[in-house]
């Protein structure tokens, strides 16, 4: 008993601690000299604290009733009274603010002029002087003009989402720096039933706006407008933005047009450059072998291709970026301006490729296709030549050009060439490019094919690869077929088996005479025929018969089939004859046997004397199970104005999405 | 000891009659003539004993020996003690033990042969037709022997089953939560009151003769039950009973237990997704014993040195009894099906996949 009494005493005191040392931590207990305290007695013993969510003074202390009400002292002692929540009254939610257009539907977008106020506190949270404080920053992180900064509060949201309702403000307000409106608006609501706060980006400020920056700033902000400390949070707030726009570089660069509504299309000279290496990444000489080649690939085919270098994207997104230099700098052929560019970022917040297609060249750059070239270029970048990285993207876009996909095999001719197709007697026809047969087993397959052939008159190929090179398996196959000359006579009568890829994948083509030989169930055979094998990872065995069985098929215009189909068939034949025989012998042992002991009176029951009756259905209990199986969810998709919302570090972050006006806005907020 | 004996015997020219079961009728195969037997039961004789339900012989009374002299010729003919209608094996004369069959002994009613002996063969070689595991020699290489006519003693029961079954119904009723599916069981306890009649089960109320034989015989048609009359079993022969109703009684109520139950457990659940049959108190009442004479031809069948014990029911034709199995008929059937079958279907397969 005495154990557990003292136990309990040392929780209690842990408890006690736990709880209040913190409190006692958080307090302010030393004043200075002005609030009262004068080193000791009754006179003047006083001193100041703050307090979650409220502060107070010892008015007794201090000599008279110097209770000031509610509020906070700040570093430089000046106090600040909290507002009272209660005195405010929410809006009708039906009406509309001030700032809202009559016609949605007619509204323009009006810049801003540069006098207009930055700080709007419609909830009255701000002393004047507090307002006129956060102006002057606001006037001072905005100097360079690449970015425009708002704070707005205000009692109600009119019935609006938080985050819509801060983008309207911003959009209507005529807000924002540059042709995409840069910049970033924090609002606050007052409505005691919705507190909170929203910080909602426009233009490249939503690139730099990123989750993790979101979540800190709002992680520094929330508690501070907790406390009713408006004014630090609003200034620590625009600290941090300053800070973002210094180092997000958003300034536009001297060829973005200052409105892209009045911008017009001014074709680049065919004599202009195409490779512009503003980061400096390339000698003259290199900067010269590129524009070569890019003139050799462009009259050839007849495509823009543009190569450039920065060392900031001015905080745009590095595919954006290079479609906008492409763009602005009047690149691209034709009517529809079709053509390539590559971007080589050094920016460090936006590092690396970014890649402009027209529409009409987007399906060759599909997304294999531009995996590929990327890892190539970006593994040249790794190397520290960017040079290489260049060319190598140029010799993609050649090749995509004129084979169709960027890393073709060395014997698929460029469209621009003219082709001649010839039998060649002298290609191998058991060419194992993957290497899965060994020097014995290509000899034997060799003598195979050859005796076939002669036979029966086409010409019998088998060919392995890792790899289709991004062509389709099945036009890689004939364009294997094709253009190493294979097939006899006019029709190039053949059939090949390409085994892909280790042997894991197999396909079959048949040309001319084989081709109206074979019908469809004759293929489906050959290829059940070889399947198992290739599945065992015996691709000698499966060439080796699928020879075999073309050979009877183009013989005799049937397929064998394998020994494994027929005993499976066998097996369940078997199995339905045993279960009928053994029904059958059943019935004939029952039949033998007569005599047997009746354990029924069925058929001695008087008709209709019969009787059920119910004469007790009596509820005892329920007893439940529960079984999971789980629903198949779809995925959601928000659809409507915003997208791509999470929630992660106690914000709400919005990658996407849109105010009435349909500008596109990134955010992020919080209760407090 | 003389015993009580009583011959039938032609009016017309005093030679023994005998039943013809083609007829239904008395006939004299010395003169031609035949005879009504009445169908009314006959007046028991003078200072004959009326005990109800007859009496169960002692036990081993079977071993008992009577001796009787027959009335004909004199010679003695040795018989059991629940022998009640024999033929004289020297003159042919058609003997009925009367104290057998009369008094507390009497059968309440008797179902006269209707199948003739000549009609067996037949009877025979038909009820070989559908045994197809029989040797194929069993019927030209086996031969009948020991065929004898025997009225049998039997027991029919009148009985009402009543009482009450006791079960556990229960409801399901399902529901989605989420990811999850809740399943909730209601139970339920169910009494039914049962009530049942059951007319005429036959049980054989002789030991000699073997249960599951006489069962197999089933069904009798007991709507050509006719009162006993001795005139009925000239020319056959007939035991009493030696097993009492009270002895045999069982296997009836066991018989209609088991089709009460039956019908019983398969109505019980009406209004319910599922019941457990838990208890029951069914029993028997009104219990009524009726002691008949039902006709069965018993014969055997020897084949290469074995008999094989078969019975035919008198009235119907049907025949009962063991019959041997030829393992290699047994054999070819099984896989001759097998090879059959198999070769149908790979035929099948073939035709398809061609």
């Amino acid at each position: 008993m005495k154990r557990i009494v003292r136990i309990l005493a040392l929780i209690s005191a842990v408890l006690m601690l736990s709880v209040f040392l913190p409190s006692i931590a958080l307090a302010d207990w030393w004043g200075d000299g002005d609030d009262g305290w004068t080193g000791g007695g009754n006179t003047g013993d006083g001193w100041t604290g703050t307090r979650m969510g409220g502060g107070w003074t010892d008015g007794d202390w201090m000599g008279g009733d110097d209770w000031m009400g509610d509020g906070y002292w700040d570093e430089d002692g000046n106090f600040h009274p909290y507002i009272d929540a209660t005195e405010y009254v929410p809006q009708d939610d039906d009406e509309l603010p001030y700032w809202y257009p009559e016609d949605l539907s007619s509204w323009t977008f009006t810049p801003a002029s540069p006098d207009a106020p930055r700080v709007v506190d419609d909830a009255d949270i701000l002393s004047d002087e507090e307002e006129a404080m956060l102006r002057a920053k606001i006037a001072e992180i905005t100097a360079d003009g690449s970015a425009d900064v708002v704070i707005f509060t205000d009692n109600s949201t009119h019935g609006f989402d938080r985050s819509v309702y801060a983008a309207d403000f911003y959009d209507f307000g005529g807000y924002g720096a540059g042709p995409d409106h840069t910049g970033f608006c924090l609002f606050i609501c007052m409505d005691p039933n919705a507190r909170g706060g929203w910080c909602c980006t426009t233009g490249r400020a939503r690139n730099i706006y990123t989750e993790d920056i979101a979540n800190r700033i709002d992680d520094e902000l929330y508690p501070l407008l907790k406390q009713g400390r408006y004014y630090d949070g609003f200034i620590g707030w625009l600290n941090d933005i300053g800070d973002l726009i210094a180092r997000g570089g958003l300034q536009l660069p001297d060829w973005y047009p200052e409105s892209i509504h009045d911008w017009e299309f001014v074709p680049a000279a065919e004599t202009a450059p195409r490779v512009t290496d503003d980061a400096g990444l390339f000698t003259p000489e290199e900067e010269a072998s590129l524009e070569a080649m890019i003139k050799s690939v462009s009259e050839k085919t007849g495509a823009d291709i543009v190569v450039f270098t920065d060392s900031s994207t001015h905080a745009f997104d590095t595919d954006a970026y290079a479609s906008d230099f492409f763009k602005y700098n009047g690149y691209g052929k034709g009517a529809n301006r079709e053509g390539f560019c590559l971007l080589i970022s050094k920016d460090p917040y936006f590092p690396g490729i970014g890649r402009f297609v027209s529409q009409s060249y987007a399906p060759l750059y599909s997304e294999a296709a531009e995996y590929a070239i990327n890892s190539a270029v970006k593994q040249e970048l790794r190397t520290g030549s960017s040079f290489a990285a260049a060319k190598t993207w140029i010799e993609c876009v050649d090749n995509m050009l004129c084979k169709g996909v960027p890393f073709p095999p060395e014997w698929y001719p460029s469209k621009y060439d003219q082709f001649t197709r010839e039998h060649d007697a002298s290609a191998p026809r058991v060419d194992d490019r993957d290497g899965i047969f060994t020097a014995e087993q290509v000899r034997k397959l060799t003598e195979k094919a050859a005796k076939i052939s002669k036979k029966r008159g086409v010409d019998i190929v088998i060919h392995t690869t890792g790899k289709t090179y991004g062509y389709e398996t099945g036009h890689y196959a004939e364009a294997y077929y094709k253009y190493n000359g294979y097939g006899y006579g006019n029709d190039y009568d053949g059939a090949l088996l390409t085994l892909i890829d280790g042997g894991d994948f197999s396909y079959e083509s048949f040309f001319g005479k084989a081709n109206s030989k074979l019908s469809e169930r004759n293929r489906r055979l050959l290829e059940e025929g070889i399947t198992p094998l290739i599945v065992e990872g015996n691709y000698y065995e499966a060439a080796n018969r699928w020879l075999s069985y073309l050979n009877t098929t183009l013989l005799t215009g049937h397929t064998p089939r394998t020994p494994g189909v027929w005993g499976l068939r066998g097996l369940l034949a078997g199995l339905v004859s045993l279960i009928a025989s053994s029904v059958s012998s059943a019935k004939a042992k029952r039949s033998m046997v007569t005599v047997r002991s009746a354990y029924e009176a069925n058929d001695h029951l008087v008709r209709d004397s019969f009787r059920l009756d119910a004469l007790r259905d009596e509820y005892t209990h329920s007893t439940t199970t529960t079984v999971y199986s789980p629903v198949a969810r779809e995925s959601s998709s928000s659809g409507g104005s915003s997208s791509g919302g999470s929630s992660s570090g106690g914000s709400s972050y919005s990658g996407s999405y849109s105010g009435s006006s349909g500008t596109s806005h990134t955010g992020s907020g919080r209760d407090f | 000891m003389q015993r009580d004996l009583s011959e039938q015997k032609c009016p017309a020219c005093g030679a023994p009659l005998r039943f013809d079961p083609a007829s239904g009728k008395s006939v004299c195969d010395w003169c031609g003539k035949s005879y009504e037997i009445p169908s009314t039961a006959e007046e028991p004789a003078e200072g004959e004993a009326q005990a109800e339900g007859g009496s169960a012989p002692k036990p081993g009374i079977s071993e008992e020996i009577c001796v009787y002299s027959c009335r004909s010729c004199g010679a003695e003919i040795v018989t059991d003690a629940v022998t009640a209608s024999v033929t004289c094996p020297y003159c042919g004369n058609n003997i009925i033990l009367t104290e057998k069959v009369t008094g507390g002994l009497r059968p309440d009613g008797i179902i006269p042969f209707k199948i003739d002996k000549k009609d067996l063969p037949a009877a025979v070689q038909n009820f070989y037709k559908d045994k197809m595991l029989l040797p194929k020699r069993f019927f030209s290489e086996s031969s009948i022997r020991d065929l004898c006519g025997v009225y049998v003693p039997f027991w029919l029961y009148d009985c009402t089953m009543s009482g009450s079954a006791y079960y556990e119904g229960y409801n399901d009723s399902a529901m989605r939560s989420g990811d999850y599916i809740i399943t909730e069981r209601k139970h339920y306890d169910l009494e039914r009151g049962v009530n049942m009649d059951f007319k005429d089960i036959p049980v054989d109320g002789s030991a000699r003769l073997d249960d599951a034989l006489m069962d197999s015989l089933e069904p009798f048609d007991m709507a050509d039950m006719k009162p006993f009359r001795m005139s009925y079993l000239s020319g056959f022969f007939a035991e009493r009973f030696d097993k009492d109703s009270d002895e045999v009684r069982q296997r009836a109520e066991d018989r209609m237990l088991t089709s009460t139950m039956r019908i019983v457990n398969a109505s019980a659940g009406d209004g319910y997704m599922g019941v457990v049959p838990k208890d029951n108190d069914i029993k028997p009442s009104n219990l009524n014993a009726k002691y008949v004479l039902l006709p069965v031809y018993t014969f055997k069948v020897n084949y290469k040195g074995t008999d094989y014990s078969f019975a035919m029911n008198g009235q119907t034709g049907e025949v009962v009894g063991d019959v041997p199995t030829d393992k290699g008929r047994a054999l070819t059937r099984r896989w001759g099906t097998f090879a059959a079958v198999f070769a149908a279907i790979m035929l099948i397969i073939w035709f398809i996949s061609c």
